[in-house]
């Protein structure tokens, strides 16, 4: 295996910049589940450099281990060495990949089904043609996580939208491809981009407003790369709180109950966006209690980059530890802005929490419209 | 490792908390040391029984057993330097009692330090000794190797914290040792000769813990230094006045160089930043108390800023907690020594460590806590340079020899492990060394437990 595997320069410098603190076990949610160093970042780590310097082969243990990861970030918000991991541990799958390693099954249809039927929830090939008006004001892209998981969130989305009197059209699935890229398969995700470009070209709108965060990274930062194309582009929370603030859209009721709010990571600690979706919390007239992890240390929920697909047993648990959490804090209410949080967290309160109301924040603004 | 003794071990602490998968043995070989030991096996006792059978089984074979908790050790201590048995204590992890009247808590090992302390917070109590990794690292671990931190200065190390202690003996016999009371002349001091044992004599598996009242107040003040020397003169005033700061930490020039550089802030131009804080239960007594150590530095040619908010207090410690962060960012590898001297002595040890980085041709950012001459020396550089790196550790040596040679310590807080064992003989004389050795071999006859450790073979 050593010296088949070629890493860019930049990711063997992160690689290696761990000085093996062991901070990340405080933020790993893949370790607070397992509790085992080999499930934490620095594991992992460890892991890369015993591959890439041939102490270990890549066995289909060793590579759980990786794509287990869920690319949350938290790692990164507690690290001393402030060192990329995601980044690496992208880079290294990517490597894997090229070298031909032998991927986990899982991994393997996952990737293969975005790739072939547009959508990991193999349903068949499908079109994905923006249905609704054209030219519209708005194009609603539901990714597939969205329509195929959370549909009630296009549904409350198509309600707000005709109570701000605009135009729209909505593109149900295909795949964004970013989760392909976060488990290294560049060349995949570049594929089903450019799926997703041809598509909302053909939809022509003058803004993308998208309810997941993961299809809002990849139509911000990475279409214009592997596609080729610019697009307006907002995620939900951004796009309610202009029309909240325009006057376009008004909320007649306000909801009086203890509402916790889930920052989702990839729009958290990903892009940074924390206040908008609390600012919407905060117009609903909800009362606002923080759980102990939020903002930049907020908790994954487990289902980050459809690794819920591959890890069920190890995402179920994760995300029962949040609605717990949220449970502790003295909330009624979990409002997320994702709908894979949202589909994490509703499934786990289901099961550990049924006291929780778990809603997306959209579906909590369509019933005061 | 033989399959019958891997069944004993899954017999012990049943299959689940056992593994050989090298995958996982990988990620246990190493702690935040440049030490690497690979260990047959990994396990996860959850019982003192547990423990002590394992402990059994262990002696009765000569199979080396390595304790460890989160692994954040910075010398090695948990690094299984003969291979054999790792026994991860963190699946023992429950407070077992709050005693709010008596201010003890029971603890098993493998609680994190900061749960211990998020638990103690309703009661208005806190556990003071604040090691760095105090959100991941374990009580165990604190105890082991007698660990610090910032508030050190005042409130001492864990050694000063721990009251009773219960531990597994190499021979698997269970020891309960200590007192409930605070004062105790009953027999020798066993507890004291446990904490900063390295794991080399025994495995604790129940500690009991004296906690403190949360102080009300705080007030924290920076003061910029034009010398080292005035720098080490203003804490030597501050710290033999009675004053009794909570943390009297120092970040030299080239801390602060890298600290503006990576975390935007900026400094007034000088040779070391110094950071007091005075926490108390009244305002008045607080502020007095900075007041004086205010005066006190200025007298010594510093420049003072007081934080007049909280925001302000938490700007200056945003400086000294960027200061890692900041470091790593210079060079792609770096050693975290913790060479102490007495704070009479701190800035000669400035003016010698930067001496040493030029006689190396590397850089080295001192940070740390002078206000007990526990000074963090980060020596940067580019391991994969095998010039450099040697180089890096030759500076190493040269810092621990200066320590010693100014009255001081190899160590402050973070154990002689592996990483010291090699210089251990230059601070302790022949028959002391013959003392230790005679307590480890009483304690542990067939040498299984952590061996390798503290003074090597």
């Amino acid at each position: 295996m050593a010296g088949r595997l070629k890493l860019p320069e930049a990711a063997l410098t992160e690689i290696y910049r761990c000085f093996r603190c062991g901070y990340c076990r405080s933020a790993c949610p893949t370790f607070a589940v397992t509790g085992s160093e080999s499930w934490n970042a620095r594991g992992r780590l460890l892991l890369a450099r015993a591959l890439l310097e041939g102490q270990l082969e890549p066995t289909p243990g060793l590579l759980d281990r990786l794509f287990s990861c869920n690319s949350c970030l938290a790692c990164e918000a507690v690290c001393p060495a402030v060192v990329k991991v995601v980044e690496a541990l992208v880079a290294l799958k990517e490597a894997l990949i090229t070298s031909g390693a032998e991927l986990p099954d899982r991994i393997v249809r996952l990737a293969e089904a975005v790739v072939e039927q547009g959508s990991p929830f193999a349903s068949g090939a499908r079109e994905f043609t923006a249905q609704g008006e054209r030219p519209a004001d708005v194009l609603v892209f539901a990714g597939c996580v969205t329509s195929e998981l959370e549909p009630s969130i296009i549904r409350a989305l198509e309600k707000l939208l005709d109570a701000a009197g605009l135009s729209y059209s909505v593109l149900e699935g295909p795949c964004c491809g970013l989760p392909l890229l976060k488990m290294g398969f560049r060349h995949r995700a570049a594929k089903a981009a450019r799926r997703l470009a041809d598509k909302l070209k053909a939809a022509e709108a003058e803004l993308v407003i998208t309810p997941c965060p993961m299809c809002f990274e990849m139509l911000l930062r990475y279409l214009p790369r592997l596609a080729g194309l610019n697009v307006r582009a907002e995620h939900v929370s951004i796009f309610l709180k202009r029309l909240l603030r325009e006057g376009k859209l008004v909320l007649k009721r306000k909801v009086e109950l203890k509402a916790t709010y889930h920052d989702p990571c990839v729009l958290g600690r990903g892009l940074g966006i924390y206040e908008a979706p609390r600012e919407l919390i905060w117009q609903a007239g909800l009362a606002l209690v923080e759980m102990p992890r939020s903002k930049r240390s907020s908790a994954c929920c487990g289902y980050g980059h459809l690794n819920f697909l591959a890890y069920p047993e190890l995402a179920d648990a994760i995300a029962e530890e949040r609605v717990k959490e949220a449970l502790a804090a003295g909330a009624d209410m979990l409002i997320t802005a994702c709908p894979s949080c949202l589909h994490a967290l509703s499934e786990a309160a289901r099961r550990v929490a049924r006291a929780l109301a778990v809603s997306d924040i959209t579906e909590v603004l369509t019933e005061l419209v | 490792m033989k399959p019958s003794i891997l069944e004993a071990l899954e017999d012990i602490v049943g299959p689940e908390n056992v593994s050989t998968d090298p995958v996982e043995l990988a990620c246990y070989a190493r702690d935040a040391s440049e030490n690497t030991g690979m260990p047959d096996v990994v396990v996860w006792p959850r019982t003192t029984e547990q423990v002590s059978a394992i402990l059994k089984l262990a002696n009765e074979y000569g199979i080396p057993v390595t304790p460890r908790g989160a692994g954040t050790c910075l010398s090695g201590g948990p690094v299984p330097a003969r291979g054999g048995i790792l026994m991860v204590m963190t699946r023992m992890n429950r407070i077992l009692d709050i005693n709010v009247g008596d201010m003890l808590v029971l603890v098993e090992p493998g609680v994190v330090w900061e749960a211990l302390n998020r638990a103690l917070e309703p009661y208005g109590l806190f556990l003071p000794p604040d090691p760095a990794s105090g959100s991941v690292c374990t009580i165990g671990g604190c105890i082991a190797e007698n660990a610090g931190g910032v508030r050190a200065v005042k409130y001492g190390t864990f050694r000063d914290w721990v009251q009773a202690l219960e531990v597994v003996l190499p021979t698997g016999e269970v020891l309960w040792t200590g007192s409930r009371t605070r004062k105790c002349v009953s027999g020798y001091d066993l507890v004291r000769l446990f904490v900063g044992s390295e794991g080399t004599l025994g495995v604790i598996t129940k500690a009991l813990l004296c906690v403190f009242p949360r102080p009300k107040h705080m007030a924290v003040m920076s003061a910029f230094a034009p010398t080292l020397k005035a720098a080490g003169k203003a804490i030597y005033y501050v710290m033999t006045r009675g004053l009794c700061p909570s943390a009297a930490e120092i970040m030299d020039k080239y801390t602060l160089d890298a600290v503006s550089k990576y975390a935007g802030m900026e400094f007034p131009e000088c040779e070391a930043m110094l950071i007091f804080e005075f926490d108390g239960f009244t305002l008045a007594d607080v502020r007095a108390r900075l007041r004086e150590a205010k005066k006190l530095c200025e007298a010594s040619g510093l420049r003072t800023k007081v934080a007049e908010t909280g925001a302000e207090a938490a700007e200056i410690w945003r400086a000294r907690k960027s200061a890692s962060p900041a470091l790593a960012r210079l060079r792609p590898s770096s050693l975290h020594e913790d060479a102490t001297v007495p704070v009479s002595k701190v800035a000669d040890m400035l003016v010698r460590v930067q001496e040493i980085a030029r006689e190396h041709g590397v850089l080295i950012a001192t940070f740390g806590h002078a206000g007990d001459g526990n000074l963090h020396p980060v020596i940067l550089f580019d391991g994969r340079d095998p010039d450099e790196a040697r180089r890096a550790m030759e500076a190493a040596e040269a810092i621990f020899k200066a320590a010693l040679a100014l009255g001081g310590t190899l160590t402050g807080e973070h154990g002689i492990g592996l990483s010291k064992s090699r210089f251990f003989t230059l601070e302790h004389g022949p028959v002391e060394l013959k003392v230790l050795k005679a307590i480890k071999a009483a304690l542990d006859p067939n040498g299984i437990l952590n061996p390798g450790k503290i003074w090597g073979d």
